[in-house]
């Protein structure tokens, strides 16, 4: 009994010990900014926990803010409008959009924070991939991270211990702790106290990968490999239709408990634009808009959608040659993300602070009556972009057959689409681009597949956290 | 409710010890067995609670005939227990299966049904069956009804095994100590149970994220490179291993808190050096079962090498159609069917030929370990694929047939090279469980003749301060991880 005994008495021991320094370390370094500790310069005045886990970092801020007005949506509005923007009246302000987020998360999060009682003001910065409905299982919030319940009510007091305890002894966060102690003094993403992702690394990156062109291919191959996959399937639809009954939740939520609500569509470039079109997703695209303009025409309340993805001065900026990484565009990082400037422009056009005059044909509202005048004017804008912009549109068409994207007559509006794409589906990629030679031809199939390579690193981080999240 | 949960470990668990003990000091045992029981089912229940009421029947069921057959051993009785106990395992696992299949064959346009499976059927219904068929040869004989419904029930075992006899586990409940806390039994439970649950959570869970996502693009159709397919494909024999092998120590850590020794059921396969020697290592209660109550009773090899190749592949197949309802189980159970023949043949073609050819023993442990390992990782394949299509797709990766590259998104580079190599370590170079504890009778069975190497003396378990270190850090580190709950693999099965 003797020494058996003693063993269990030193396992207990050492086991409460052990559980007393992690809680120390994870307090001290605090990789999500969450408590009031000490911050000493190269160990833990940077939260870098930002970076590992945004979910758990903006979930906790939204109880320690407990903001008043709240920017929802994903990797766009996260890092391109700043909550210090003048058109938020109600302060304070927190962007609690999170990079990858679907209506679900956002949903969640907008019962956070309407949870606190201060809500008075929300920006949703939306756009198609939001209502993927085949990355819904990538897109839950784990329970643990939040105080409320998925009816948006407070989930008892045993969850604000349940999430402190994850947030001082889980695995996920010692990993985090540790991660952020060690990347201290290196050339890492922040966000600023009011959730903004700051994108000085992310420029970086786009340089580091060959300049705004080559990262637009990256970010639409990304899109064509992993988006919109199963758009054909029952379930695609049930799901969608779960999103956007979440969507019109939210809407009557936010007229129900007397917040304003403005809807926008993001600023995507136009290249971006036309890879809905390639992927067929057209119809659907256009569809979606009739159900937000739907959704919010029917709700009442203060609650405006904007579309600012039309083709215009801004979203139409012509982008650097292949393997110009020094020339900066104005607007867009790639084409997919814009800047932080033009995501001021948007603010200050919703918030009637100007911002026409910078870019003309920058964002309109989208209300029932005028929506299908709206949806044909956007096709016909588009269609001359394609006219004028005939490489942007040949690498977009080139990319879609490399991941087995190009569509079928049935799956897009014939009328939009160049009639090289509708007849010829398996013509190789330098064979649709006008002008080509044979320097060129070499050139953009070196380009194919270096953007395969990249893309599939960014695949393969995506395949790595979809696991992870899903197992949480 | 799972092993590597919160629930089970910090509130099941604990007040099931508690109250075990606590009822055990009274003069008869009946209240903690009773206790015990009612536990387990509840164990059982928090899964689904309808199901529970399927264990039930199943339990009085197998009784009854057990019961009968104390009373007058006449085979038709055990013939009706069997088929009992077959037709509810058909009914729950395989009805889907073959519906779909004869209506692909003979289109009768069957509805196929979509019939949740219970967790655990395959291990009690097999438990059970050796039960009737032990009852039938004398080996075992069980009057109370309370003691029959715990040894089927015992939560450690219920869900996943080891597949227990009646004989190895029921004379330890009638012991009266049994009942008394033992700090040494609890002292060597932990320890198991600590290294268990590490394995599961974070060595199994960990080289998951390996390997799910080449299965699952190779289900959607994705074309893998060799290195991608390779990777997956070991990180899947890793994850398996210290899954199941996780899972077993567990449960064996488990029983032996509650002063119960169960039969060890993995003993590091991953060194056997020969197929034969493999499913001595593997599974080995259920190896025991398929040994013992089918290959036997078919014959076994005493009528000539064609009927044993001939009784090995049967008990295979079956073996294979055990571990689930899809053809893919059924051509791993073939295939190992097959290596098993080719073992045999070999064996006796080297007796006859190549008797007098010398080859230095470590070589050939280790050609044959590594010539081991390579069939069964290739076996493991057609085990996870989900699809026959997603098998060949994963195998004609491994096979180099669409090309080598590094840039395929399915291999993971550096990390997974790293996880890999730890696995491989740990597999092939450091002792299991049992070796660790051989001083304390870890398992039912012992191996001394493998407690050999000098380092793994050195490593031995004692109750002293080093181990106790070691196992509060394992339980920490797993606990600390359990927010990624996920279930066992043989769960499934």
């Amino acid at each position: 009994m003797s020494d058996a005994g003693h063993y269990l008495r030193l396992v207990a021991l050492f086991g409460l010990t052990l559980v007393a320094l992690l809680a120390a370390f994870n307090l001290f370094v605090d990789p999500y900014g969450n408590f009031d500790v000490p911050r000493i310069s190269g160990v833990n005045a940077r939260a870098l926990g930002f970076n590992r886990q945004p979910l758990l970092a903006k979930s906790l801020a939204i109880s320690r803010v407990q903001p008043a007005s709240i920017i929802l949506g994903n990797s766009r509005p996260e890092s391109a409008y700043d909550p210090a923007h003048p058109g938020f009246a109600a302060r304070p302000t927190y962007n609690l959009a999170v990079g990858g987020a679907g209506l679900g998360q956002i949903r969640r999060y907008f019962l956070e924070a309407l949870s606190t009682g201060h809500l008075r003001q929300v920006l949703l910065a939306t756009d198609l991939s939001m209502f993927d409905a085949s990355l819904q299982a990538a897109q839950r919030v784990p329970e643990v991270f939040l105080l409320t319940n998925d009816s948006g009510r407070i989930a008892g007091a045993g969850r604000r211990w349940e999430r402190m305890a994850f947030t001082l002894l889980s695995g996920t966060a010692s990993g985090d702790s540790w991660w952020s102690l060690r990347r201290q003094r290196d050339a890492v993403v922040e966000y600023s106290p009011s959730g903004l992702r700051d994108v000085t690394e992310d420029e970086r990156k786009v340089e580091r990968e060959g300049g705004h062109r080559s990262a637009s291919l990256l970010t639409e191959a990304t899109f064509f490999a992993t988006n919109f996959r199963d758009i054909t399937s029952p379930r695609f639809h049930r799901g969608y239709d779960k999103l956007l009954g979440e969507f019109r939740e939210l809407v009557a939520v936010s007229v129900q408990r007397g917040v304003r609500l403005d809807v926008v569509i993001n600023p995507i470039h136009a290249r971006h634009t036309y890879v809905y079109a390639v992927a067929g997703l057209w119809p659907a695209y256009e569809q979606w808009k009739r159900d937000l303009a739907a959704a919010v025409a029917h709700a009442g309340g203060s609650v405006a959608l904007w579309d600012f993805s039309g083709v215009s001065t801004c979203t139409s900026e012509s982008m650097p040659a292949e393997g110009d990484a020094k020339t900066k565009m104005r607007w867009y990082r790639e084409s997919g993300h814009f800047r932080p400037g033009l995501g001021t422009l948007v603010l200050d056009r919703v918030y009637g602070l100007g911002g026409a005059d910078a870019c003309p044909g920058l964002g309109r509202r989208l209300e029932e009556a005028t929506l299908e005048a709206t949806l044909a004017e956007q096709r016909a804008s588009l269609r001359r972009w394609v006219a004028t912009h005939p490489g942007d549109a040949a690498e977009v068409e080139a990319l879609a057959r490399r991941y087995g994207r190009a569509p079928s007559a049935a799956a897009s509006d014939p009328a939009f689409l160049p009639s090289t794409m509708m007849q010829s589906p398996k013509r190789t990629s330098s064979e649709v681009i006008p002008g080509s030679g044979s320097p060129r031809r070499r050139a953009l199939a070196r380009m194919t597949r270096a953007t395969s390579r990249s893309t599939r690193r960014v695949a393969h981080r995506r395949l790595r956290t979809s696991a992870f999240v899903e197992r949480r | 409710m799972l092993f590597n949960s919160y629930e089970f470990l910090f509130g099941f668990l604990p007040l099931v010890l508690i109250v075990y003990f606590l009822l055990g000091r009274g003069a008869s045992t009946f209240a903690a067995i009773g206790f015990l029981t009612a536990a387990s089912f509840f164990f059982y229940g928090w899964w689904n609670p309808v199901y529970v009421a399927l264990l039930a029947g199943s339990v009085v069921f197998n009784y009854a005939i057990g019961r009968a057959l104390l009373a007058r051993r006449v085979k038709s009785l055990l013939a009706l227990g069997i088929a009992g106990d077959l037709v509810l395992l058909g009914t729950f696992k395989y009805a889907g299966f073959f519906a779909a299949n004869l209506n692909a064959v003979a289109l009768l346009g069957l509805p196929v049904p979509q019939i949740v499976l219970p967790l655990g059927i395959s291990f009690f219904t097999f438990t059970q069956i050796a039960y009737l068929v032990d009852v039938y040869r004398g080996e075992a004989r069980e009057y109370r009804f309370i003691n029959y419904a715990l040894f089927v029930s015992f939560f450690p075992h219920l869900l996943a095994g080891p597949v227990l006899h009646h004989a190895e586990v029921m004379p330890q409940f009638a012991r009266r100590e049994t009942f008394r806390f033992s700090a040494e039994n609890f002292a060597v439970g932990l320890t198991i149970f600590a290294i268990g649950l590490f394995k599961k959570v974070i060595l199994a869970d960990g080289v998951a994220e390996f390997s799910t996502p080449v299965f699952d693009a190779a289900k959607n159709g994705a074309t893998l490179t060799l290195l991608a397919a390779w990777g997956g494909v070991l990180a899947y024999t890793f994850q398996l291993y210290f899954d199941f092998s996780g899972y077993s120590d567990m449960a064996i850590g488990l029983a032996r808190m509650f002063g119960i020794v169960f039969p060890a059921n993995f003993n590091s396969p991953y060194k056997a050096s020969s197929i034969i020697d493999f499913w001595r290592r593997w599974h080995m209660t259920l190896s025991r079962f398929l040994r013992d109550y089918l290959y036997i009773p078919l014959g076994g090899g005493r009528r000539g090498a064609i009927r044993r190749h001939g009784n090995l592949m049967i008990t295979m197949l079956l073996g294979g159609l055990w571990h689930g309802a899809g053809w893919t189980f059924v051509i791993w159970g073939g295939l190992h069917g097959l290596y098993l023949v080719a073992n045999h043949v070999w064996r006796a073609a080297r007796a006859r030929w190549l008797g007098r050819v010398n080859v230095p023993a470590g070589l050939a442990v280790w050609l044959g370990r590594l010539l081991t390992f390579l069939a069964v990782v290739v076996a493991w394949v057609f085990f996870r694929a989900e699809t026959l299509p997603a098998a060949k797709a994963i195998l004609e990766g491994m096979a180099g047939l669409n090309g080598v590259t590094k840039a395929d998104p399915y291999w993971f580079g550096a990390p997974q090279l790293r996880w890999l190599v730890v696995m491989f370590l740990i597999a092939w170079g450091l002792p299991n469980v049992q070796q660790l504890l051989h001083r304390y009778q870890p398992a039912l069975e012992t191996y001394p003749g493998e407690v050999s190497p000098p380092y793994w003396k050195r490593l031995s378990w004692r109750p002293a301060a080093g181990w106790s270190l070691v196992t509060a850090a394992l339980l920490l580190i797993a606990a600390i991880n359990l927010t990624r709950v996920s279930e066992f693999l043989y769960y499934q099965f």
